[in-house]
C-alpha cells in the first residue's frame, strides 16, 4: 500500500448560517483545504463527499456530492457519496485514504458538510432519530440524548462518576472552544453553570449536549512521495485508518469489550504504536460526559480511572493527553456529517503547530502523534459505525 | 407503523391472551433475538432461526427521564433499555412510573404492555411495546 499524507485541511466555521446553502458551506471548506495543500486544483482526481441529513432536511436525497463539487467548480472527476450517520465525514476520509493507499489515485479530496438549521428545530432533531433502526427505535422515539444519558447513568452507578465530573468535561471543552475561531459556541462555562442549566435527559443537562449546527470541513490527501512537490508545511501522515460497525452493547459493555476499544486496537496495530504514544486526541463527545467513557475505551487510562483524568486536569490543553482541544462536539459544534473531518482538521493543525491559542504541547514540543475517534448512529444496541484515525507528523 | 403489529408484537385479542414480542432464536447456538434476525451473527447461518415469543418480562438496563421530546410524545417521559429475560436488549418507554427521581432503578423487574407510544401528526395513537414495573405483590412469584 502507498503511504498517504494529509496535504491540506480547511473548514467553514461551525454555527448557524440561515442564509447559506449546503454547497456554499462545503465550497468554503473545499477551497480552504486546497489553498492549505498548495496543490494545483486540477491535480485532484476524485472526491469522497460525506453528508448525512441533506435528503430528509433539504430534500436533496441523491447526488449531494456532485451538487457540491459542481458548485465548487469540479467536473468530470469521480464523486462518491458517503453516509455513516455522525461518522459520515471520517468514513469519507477513510474512502479517500483507501483510494490513494491502494494506488488508484494520487491526489483526492474528502469533504464533510451538513446543514441542520432549516428553520424547524423539531424536524432537525427528529431527523437524527433516523440514524437508528427506525422501525424498532426511531419510531419509538429513541433520542440520542437519552441513549447517552442511559449509558452515563450506568457508568455513574458502576464507577462513582459524580454530576460534577460530567460538568467538568464541559468546563474544559468550552474553555478550549472559546479559543477556537471555528467553534460554534465560544462562551466558557463553569461547572456551576453546566449543572444549573436545564435538564434535558436526566442526568444530561442542556450544556452537556451538542446542538444542531451548520458547517463543513475538507481535506486533500496525497501520496507521500509526491507531497513534497507541493507543500512546504510539515507533512502529516495517515498512520492508521480503522472502521467498525457495532457488535456489543453500548450500555453494558466494559471498556475492553466496546466497539471503540476494538476499533482503536485495529488502529494502534496498523500504526505500530499504543495509546501511550498519543499526544492529542479529538473524540466523539456528542454529550460531553461521553468523553470520560472514551478515555477508557481508547486506552488512555485503565477501567474506572476516567474521572481521575478529568479531576486532575490531565486532558486539558496543558495536560498529559489533551482531549478535544477544538472544544469537541458540544463547543466546536456537531453538524453531523462534517464532524469527522473537523476532528481531522484540528489534529492536523495541532501536529503542525498551527492551532494558535489552543495549541497543545506534546512530550517534545509540538505533538507528533494524534488520534481522532468518531461514532455514528445506533443499531441493535450498539454504535452503528466507529472510526479511529491516527496521524503522525513527519520531519 | 401498522405493519409491525403481528410482525414484531402480538396484541391480545381476548381474555387471558397475553401480549408478547415476536423474536426468533438460533436452533444451533440458542441465542435469542428481538427484533428477529435474518441470519445468526454467531453461526453466520440463515437457516437455523425459528420464531419465538419473547419479552413478557425483563429488567431495566438503564433509563432516562426526557424533558425534551419529539413531536407526539408526552413531556416528560421515560426512555429505557430493557434486558428481556430471554436475552435481547430492547429500547422502550416506561409507563406507570412516577417522574420523581429514583422512582425506578437499574435492575428493576418490568413487564410488557402494548399501548400508545405517541400520537401521529393527525393526533391518532401509534401503538407499540411499552414496559411497566411489575407490581410489588407479584414480584415474589418471579423470584
Amino acid at each position: 500500500m502507498n503511504r498517504v499524507v494529509v496535504l491540506g485541511v480547511g473548514m467553514h466555521p461551525f454555527g448557524k448560517y440561515p442564509q447559506k446553502h449546503l454547497k456554499e458551506l462545503a465550497n468554503t471548506a473545499i477551497w480552504a483545504a486546497i489553498r492549505d495543500a498548495g496543490v494545483e486544483p486540477g491535480k485532484i482526481e476524485a472526491a469522497f463527499v460525506g453528508n448525512c441529513l441533506g435528503g430528509v432536511l433539504l430534500g436533496q436525497e441523491s447526488v449531494r456530492g456532485q451538487v457540491i463539487l459542481r458548485h465548487a467548480g469540479f467536473q468530470g472527476i469521480p464523486v462518491v457519496n458517503v453516509e455513516n450517520a455522525c461518522a459520515t465525514a471520517s468514513t469519507a476520509f477513510r474512502m479517500a485514504w483507501l483510494s490513494v493507499a491502494s494506488g488508484v489515485h494520487d491526489v483526492v479530496l474528502a469533504v464533510g458538510a451538513e446543514k441542520m438549521y432549516i428553520g424547524d428545530t423539531a424536524r432537525s432533531i427528529q431527523a437524527l432519530t433516523m440514524a437508528t433502526d427506525v422501525e424498532v427505535a426511531g419510531n419509538m422515539g429513541l433520542q440520542f440524548t437519552a441513549l447517552y444519558a442511559m449509558t452515563i447513568r450506568r457508568k455513574m452507578e458502576k464507577y462513582g462518576w459524580k454530576p460534577e465530573d460530567l460538568a467538568k468535561v464541559v468546563e474544559k471543552n468550552s474553555h478550549h472552544g472559546s479559543l477556537n475561531p471555528y467553534a460554534q459556541f465560544r462562551k466558557p462555562l463553569t461547572v456551576q453553570e453546566v449543572l444549573s442549566s436545564r435538564m434535558v435527559a436526566d442526568p444530561i443537562t442542556l450544556y452537556m449536549a451538542s446542538s444542531i449546527g451548520d458547517g463543513a470541513a475538507a481535506a486533500v490527501l496525497c501520496r507521500e512521495d509526491l507531497a513534497r512537490k507541493w507543500s512546504e508545511k510539515p507533512l502529516v501522515r495517515v498512520a492508521a485508518s480503522a472502521l467498525r460497525s457495532g457488535q456489543t452493547s453500548m450500555l453494558e459493555a466494559r471498556p475492553r469489550e466496546s466497539t471503540t476499544w476494538l476499533t482503536a486496537q485495529d488502529a494502534y496495530e496498523q500504526a505500530g504504536i499504543g495509546p501511550e504514544d498519543i499526544e492529542v486526541a479529538e473524540v466523539h463527545d456528542a454529550m460531553a460526559p461521553a468523553e470520560l467513557k472514551l478515555y477508557e475505551e481508547l486506552g488512555f487510562c485503565p477501567e474506572g480511572e476516567a474521572v481521575r483524568l478529568i479531576r486532575e486536569g490531565k486532558t486539558g490543553l496543558q495536560g498529559q493527553i489533551p482531549v478535544n482541544p477544538s472544544g469537541g462536539l458540544c463547543s466546536r459544534g456537531h453538524p453531523v456529517g462534517a464532524t469527522g473531518l473537523a476532528q481531522i482538521a484540528e489534529v492536523v493543525w495541532q501536529l503542525r503547530g498551527e492551532a494558535g491559542d489552543r495549541q497543545v504541547r506534546g512530550r517534545n514540543g509540538i505533538p507528533r502523534w494524534g488520534l481522532t475517534q468518531n461514532d455514528g448512529g445506533f443499531v441493535d444496541g450498539d454504535t452503528a459505525a466507529t472510526a479511529v484515525h491516527l496521524f503522525q507528523r513527519l520531519d | 407503523l401498522d405493519s409491525i403489529q403481528e410482525r414484531l408484537f402480538h396484541v391480545p385479542s381476548k381474555e387471558g391472551d397475553e401480549p408478547y414480542l415476536i423474536g426468533n432464536r438460533c436452533r444451533t447456538c440458542g441465542i435469542v433475538f428481538f427484533p428477529p434476525k435474518g441470519g445468526c451473527p454467531r453461526c453466520l447461518r440463515e437457516d437455523t432461526l425459528e420464531r419465538l415469543p419473547v419479552g413478557k418480562r425483563g429488567r431495566i438496563s438503564s433509563y432516562s427521564i426526557l424533558h425534551v421530546a419529539p413531536p407526539g410524545f408526552p413531556v416528560p417521559h421515560i426512555q429505557a433499555m430493557i434486558r428481556l429475560d430471554e436475552g435481547p436488549l430492547v429500547f422502550s418507554l416506561l409507563k406507570d412510573v412516577s417522574l420523581e427521581p429514583n422512582a425506578v432503578s437499574i435492575g428493576d423487574a418490568v413487564e410488557l404492555c402494548i399501548g400508545e407510544v405517541r400520537k401521529d401528526e393527525y393526533g391518532n395513537p401509534i401503538i407499540g411495546w411499552l414496559y411497566r414495573p411489575v407490581p410489588a405483590d407479584r414480584r415474589e412469584e418471579l423470584g
